[in-house]
């Protein structure tokens, strides 16, 4: 079976415990949800409408949620060991690295969908280049998911590991942030080239994490 | 008067200083290993 | 396998701990080096004397990519041979390195004050500094949090080869986004340095300086934890 493959099944078994037990990804999207909004309350909806503001408030919202699917995603495997059971098999890391974060990626992609229309929505705005936006969201949710992914599985066995994720993945998210950010305002403002280069600098960031996480998993894992 | 002296040796002050406590308490570390922990 | 490292180690130990020729020629260099920095070299045509803040900020920041890149080393050479002492320098470097960012973080706020009119601005280089410290401050934590030595390593090593990205990063974000920050003078792609010979000098100088006393405070601190490990190991026979 190609590591293709093998990751892909660990990606669908994750999205199919979600679609069994839908109340994690509820509580995301509650959770982004409920965070747009409160950011938008605090920093006031004339504010909350200026393109570079309200793709912030968006991103920041969806950073956390992926922290928080990741740790939902590893929980599961907790509960029933299952975390060894795939480790043994053949190319098995690898693979439970690439599944979970294409599941995360999936998962926020839903989160993003939701999220992003519901920024639109509050805070009327006005989208001057929607295909940019939709390609600037899309790179953002496959960016973010490897090195959300790595650190969870780091901070697995240990305590305060709530605390501990959000410490060791946000600073290196950080380009990551920026670049999302700066392409989405940029799309909502109309200013195609530089949502174009943003985006591809998300492209590279994905990349470096993506194939630094698959190199560097195996070792990591015992 | 120099200008600015004042961020100067700010500067240079806390590099020494805080390049010297950081020596002292490997030091002191050091001791407290050698000691049995 | 980590048994019989451990008669070693403490030899090792003792031998890391007898180089005082190491700390005297640091000392000797940052003597040099401060007279320089303080009275020999020039004051800039445009920011005064103030400018001289440049000799201990510059190197303070080059020394923490040089000490998180030798916690990457380090870290790629426990992954590939799990021998203790590449573990005890990584974590050396680590906290050396967590000390030269967060020094050249103030030594660049207090040269920013008086010459950019702001303690802070959120431009890249700034950015992406305070972010390899927090980082490199995880790394420390998540050891302090880890228990057992081998997975305690282990976890490291994989920070310490991530984070490491972040180095590049930092001095390539004053190219990659126009900003307030100096543009590369020294390590310019294509053509020399730009800048007055003797503050040039002074500053090399004061990089050697820098160079030696982090070689000595690698060599103390590896020294404690080589001492600290064989402690740990002898405990579990």
């Amino acid at each position: 079976m190609s590591a293709l493959r093998r990751a892909l099944l660990v990606a669908r078994r994750d999205l199919a415990a979600e679609r069994r037990q839908p109340d994690g990804l509820v509580a995301a999207l509650t959770f982004t949800v409920t965070l747009i909004f409160v950011e938008s309350l605090a920093v006031g909806p004339g504010e909350a409408r200026r393109p570079a503001i309200a793709a912030a408030l968006f991103w920041i919202a969806l950073l956390f949620a992926a922290i928080l699917g990741a740790t939902r995603s590893f929980e599961r495997e907790l509960e029933d060991d299952a975390i060894d059971a795939i480790v043994a098999l053949e190319g098995g890391r690898d693979a439970l690295f690439a599944g979970k974060a294409l599941a995360l990626a999936a998962s926020l992609a839903v989160v993003a969908l939701v999220g992003g229309l519901l920024s639109l929505v509050l805070l009327d705005l006005d989208v001057a280049l929607p295909l940019h936006l939709a390609l600037a969201l899309a790179l953002g949710v496959v960016a973010l998911p490897p090195v959300v992914v790595l650190d969870t599985l780091l901070a697995l066995r240990l305590r305060a590991r709530a605390l501990l994720v959000p410490i060791l993945a946000l600073p290196v998210l950080v380009p990551q942030l920026i670049a999302a950010t700066q392409g989405t305002a940029a799309a909502l403002a109309g200013d195609a080239g530089a949502s174009l280069g943003w985006s591809g600098l998300l492209v590279a960031f994905a990349l470096v994490y993506g194939v630094l996480g698959l190199t560097i998993v195996p070792a990591a894992i015992e | 008067m120099i200008e600015g002296l004042g961020f100067i040796v700010a500067a240079y002050a806390i590099t020494l200083v805080s390049l010297v406590a950081y020596a002292f308490s490997l030091r002191a570390r050091a001791r407290r290993e050698d000691k049995g922990h | 396998m980590i048994e019989t490292a451990i008669r070693p180690t403490r030899d090792r130990s003792r031998a890391l701990r007898a180089r005082p020729w190491l700390g005297a020629a640091s000392l000797a260099a940052s003597a040099v080096a401060l007279g320089m920095a303080l009275v020999w070299a020039p004051p800039d045509a445009v920011q005064g004397d103030v400018q001289r803040v440049m000799y201990v900020h510059v190197p303070s920041a080059w020394l923490a990519y040089l000490a998180f890149v030798v916690v990457f080393l380090a870290s790629a050479a426990w992954l590939w041979t799990k021998a203790p002492w590449t573990d005890a320098l990584a974590v050396a470097s680590a906290e050396i390195g967590v000390l030269f960012t967060g020094l050249a973080l103030v030594l660049g706020s207090i040269w920013a004050k008086p010459t950019w009119g702001v303690w802070w601005t959120w431009e890249p280089r700034l950015i992406t500094t305070a972010a390899m410290f927090v980082m490199y401050v995880g790394y420390l934590l998540t050891r302090g949090l880890s228990t057992d030595f081998e997975r305690r390593a282990t976890r490291a090593a994989v920070l310490g080869i991530v984070f490491v990205v972040d180095v590049p990063i930092v001095h390539l974000s004053v190219l990659w986004m126009n900003s307030l920050h100096q543009l590369p003078t020294v390590l310019r792609a294509g053509g020399g340095p730009a800048m007055d010979d003797r503050m040039l000098l002074t500053l090399v100088v004061s990089v050697v300086a820098g160079t030696l006393v982090y070689a000595w405070l690698l060599l103390e601190r590896t020294a404690l934890e080589l001492a600290r490990q064989a402690r740990i190991l002898e405990a579990r026979r």
